[in-house]
């Protein structure tokens, strides 16, 4: 029985047409405010600073003032670092201040108001939003002078696209469900054989039957699995003349519900006296050269525990999609989202109701499946000066789960005090040593 | 509410189309509100994944019930189904939780207009809906597009603003003055929830 709660969220379904009718045009409202995007030219003036909320990795370059003490101090923050090391490196020459971050696309909210007083360009790259932001000399404006795709995902696309109008076309009967499943799987598996594809794409609800003679092919889910592009700009001053010019190169790897961001400044250069923009494009020509080795050698190990999560769900969709099984993993049936468990369980439902399988996954990408659960063990807490808990109370602090591999993994309760003094509690996973786990 | 050529085509295509069993009605939904769609369901249930199979969901449900009422845009009818996929998606999900909520839905700031949100109180759906149908007429337009943004399709107060051209703390100002005049209302129509 719903709750008052629910009952008023459910009133809304239940409006007047002419209301829901202008709930539906508010929805599809486009912002009244304006955003600039990487097609756009844009000018940063070098009074805005930006202080965007950072939900990825940020780099920032410092900008060389010690011949032009007019020059702003950049905003040195300590980072992870998901490109190579040789980026953070003294430059070699004068840098026009170049910050990239990487945000999330999956919603629209770019996470910070003070991103409304300043215009930065942003690209997409289908899970994630890099935002580039220009911190320039006074009187400077910076400019995106071009933006393009490197890597062949039209391709791939067009392949698969192909496939499904063709499988559209057909008559079939009922029971061609496992058929068409099957000519598709064997496809995206042609795909990866042949290095075009580098992990299996997201394969639930794949086809749905809606009558017995027709079905719905979910084409919005195959997806190239790597992206790769290039961003030129180039720095005007008051005048108009371009004084510096610089290149960044981007690349993204699916992962199940997210990207991997890898990004690398190719080049970017303080002019020493302003420079033609057939001088400034022949340098950007010469940072081009090096692209595709730089790619080649981003490397995309898990650097967050985010990536580690969706790495390790890839290589379990794979492994259930060898046994034919109906792929919907339901992530993490009491581990998702909350930081304070360093591992994740999976489970992945097969066709029948009671098929399921259960993964315990971590944060640097490995997994395992379980084969027995113990659940959780409670004990009374002793500790007085506990926080966790008021009066007389318990903690679950013991589970152990046998995996298929024949180890042994427990979660063990942990209780640290952060630097600001507050009590923290965390779950770890703890595995035997082997012997005691054969 | 102006309705323009090409919408009102797209919408007669999508209708013929279910009529006569044709499931390119359902790609050409896909293909033009899918991602809006995907994006409503995503800021509900806050996954991706359950996001996608909400719009399955619905896809599936207006196939099997496509719409009958001729006022009621395509669209306008299958933001109702995802919503009512995500919400019960999302009640599944609360119940399933046994680690602390760190979700923080926007639809959580309705509980102000409740004296008893867990509660089942007697009020029938069909009053309630009258109620905030009530409340809903008695708004101006901008105000009722600033409600429907934040607590139809559950977008962020930032995303509000800048689709109404408004400042975010005028956002919250205003909702937080609706949420106080919903409540009132409800308890003119004896709805003590």
């Amino acid at each position: 029985m719903k709750n008052n709660r629910d009952k008023l969220h459910s009133a809304f379904d239940e409006l007047r047409g002419d209301t829901l009718r202008e709930a539906a045009a508010a929805l599809e409202a486009p912002v009244v405010q304006k955003r600039n995007t990487f097609r756009r030219w844009v000018g940063v003036t070098a009074a805005c600073l930006s202080a965007v909320m950072v939900l990825g990795a940020v780099v920032t370059i410092p900008l060389l003032s010690a011949d032009d003490p007019s020059l702003p101090d950049t905003n040195q923050m300590a980072v992870s670092v998901p490109s190579t090391d040789a980026t953070l490196e003294a430059p070699e020459e004068n840098y026009p201040f170049v910050r990239v971050q990487v945000l999330s696309a999956t919603t629209d909210d770019n996470g910070d108001k003070e991103q409304e007083k300043e215009e930065s360009v942003s690209v997409d790259m289908e899970y994630s939003r890099i935002m580039l932001t220009f911190n320039c000399a006074e009187g400077e404006t910076a400019e995106i002078t071009s933006h393009r795709t490197l890597n062949s995902k039209n391709a791939v696309s067009k392949r698969m696209e192909t496939l499904l109008l063709q499988i559209e076309s057909m008559e079939f009967s009922g029971n061609a469900l496992k058929i068409l499943e099957r000519m598709l799987y064997r496809e995206i598996r042609t795909l990866e054989r042949n290095g075009e594809i580098e992990t299996v794409l997201e394969p639930f609800r794949v086809i749905t039957q809606i009558s017995d003679r027709s079905f719905l092919v979910h084409k919005n889910l195959f997806r190239p699995t790597f992206l790769s592009d290039v961003v030129d700009f180039v720095i005007r001053n008051e005048n108009g003349e371009v004084v510096g010019a610089g290149s960044v190169c981007l690349a993204a790897k699916m992962l199940y519900s997210s990207n991997m961001v890898r990004y690398e400044i190719l080049g970017s250069k303080r002019f020493d006296a302003p420079v033609s923009d057939e001088d400034a494009a022949a340098y950007i020509d010469g940072l081009h050269e090096n692209a595709e080795a730089v790619i080649a050698g981003m490397d995309f190990s898990p650097v967050t525990a985010e990536e580690g999560y969706e790495l390790a769900k890839i290589d379990i969709i794979k492994l259930c999609y060898g046994n034919g099984e109906v792929i919907v993993p339901v992530d993490s049936l009491w581990t998702n989202s909350a930081s304070f468990w360093e591992f994740r369980i999976l489970k992945i439902r097969g066709r029948a109701q009671d098929e399921e399988r259960f993964f315990i996954t971590f944060p640097d990408g490995t997994w395992g499946e379980i084969s027995e659960d113990s659940g959780w063990i409670y004990e009374e807490c002793t500790d007085e000066k506990c926080t966790f808990g008021e009066g007389t109370h318990e903690h679950h602090t013991g589970r152990t789960f046998l995996l298929t591999d024949g180890r042994t993994v427990s979660v063990e309760r942990q209780v640290y005090v952060d630097e600001n003094g507050q009590s923290l509690e965390k779950y770890v996973p703890v595995f035997a040593p082997e012997a005691e786990s054969a | 509410m102006p309705y323009s050529n090409e919408e009102a085509l797209l919408d007669i295509s999508i209708r013929n189309q279910l009529l006569h069993r044709n499931e390119a009605a359902l790609s050409l939904v896909q293909a033009h509100w899918g991602k809006l769609l995907q994006g409503l369901a995503y800021r509900i249930t806050g996954s991706l994944a359950d996001a996608e199979e909400c719009v399955n969901d619905a896809l599936m449900d207006l196939w099997q019930h496509p719409p009958t009422d001729p006022d009621l845009p395509v669209l306008a009818y299958i933001s109702t189904l995802v919503r009512r996929r995500a919400l019960d998606k999302l009640r599944y999900r609360r119940a399933q939780r046994r680690a602390q909520d760190a979700l923080v839905c926007p639809l959580d700031e309705l509980d102000e207009c409740l004296s008893d949100p867990e509660g089942q109180g007697e009020a029938d759906a069909s009053a309630i809906r009258d109620a905030l149908q009530a409340f809903l007429d008695d708004l101006d337009e901008g105000n009722r597009k600033i409600f429907l943004l934040r607590y139809y399709a559950v977008m962020s107060n930032r995303d509000v603003a800048l689709r109404c051209g408004i400042g975010e703390r005028a956002v919250e100002m205003r909702l937080n003055r609706m949420r106080k005049r919903l409540r009132s209302v409800l308890h003119e129509h004896g709805i003590y929830l």
